[in-house]
């Protein structure tokens, strides 16, 4: 079970140097079976003046569903806290 | 008397046929096998470049890869105490891939803007509220 980041090769664009990062969860436990999960992590931009930083790619999609899940398990323990009060 | 007996032509030949039968399996496995490990590559992620009114565009998704293989072989005896042997195996997997964000850098800089996908947030949304009504339900029947 491995997690590993691999760098795309940087592009170059109006003097912007993008590098584009991506994140590998391996889980094979036996040579003929295994689940590969890849997805992008981030985005490392190089300026013109030199400076670098990191755009983080953060999945709106599962972060919603993730919440919407949350908010339902709540909403079953708030009923639950009530249902018992009574 | 030697317990081993001399193979027949036809017998030479089976063997042989399934010499190459295992021989193609394995190779149909490796193949597979390499074309599942590429899906860990950054480039699975990392859609081809666009250009697009001064901006590049670069589209990135979610790869989820799941494989399996397995394989046997056996041999036994009929009622007539003949012998035979066989060999089988099978496989599967499945590879999903969404899409998650684009990248777009243009003169004034670069930007991530997240793709959303509605569909999949309506069917969570719908799957959530099924399980509070049915918590709720199982409640007021405990009661």
């Amino acid at each position: 079970m491995t997690f590993e980041n691999h760098s795309h090769p940087p592009i170059r664009w109006h003097g912007y140097q993008i590098t584009p990062i991506a994140q590998s969860f391996r889980f094979i436990p036996a040579r003929p079976f295994g689940i590969i999960w890849n997805r992008p992590f981030s985005v490392q931009v190089e300026t013109p003046a030199g400076e670098i930083y990191r755009l983080p790619i953060i999945d709106r999609t599962r972060l919603i569903q993730i919440l919407i899940f949350l908010g339902g398990l709540a909403l079953v323990w708030i009923l639950k806290a009530i249902n018992r009060k009574r | 008397m030697s317990n081993q007996q001399a193979e027949t032509p036809q017998e030479a030949d089976l063997s042989q046929s399934q010499e190459n039968v295992v021989q193609s399996a394995v190779e149909f496995m490796q193949e597979t096998m390499d074309q599942f490990m590429a899906t860990a590559d950054v480039n699975a992620v990392y859609g081809e470049t666009i250009k697009h009114q001064g901006n590049l565009i670069i589209p990135a998704a979610e790869v989820v890869s799941i494989m399996g293989f397995g394989a046997g072989s056996g041999t036994g005896f009929n009622e007539d105490r003949n012998a035979g042997s066989g060999i089988g195996g099978g496989g599967g997997g499945k590879s999903f891939a969404r899409p998650v964000a684009v990248i777009v850098a243009g003169e004034h800089g670069v930007e991530v803007k997240p793709v959303v996908d509605f569909t999949k947030i309506y069917l969570t949304a719908f799957t959530t509220l099924g399980f509070i009504t049915a918590a709720w339900l199982r409640m007021r029947r405990g009661r």
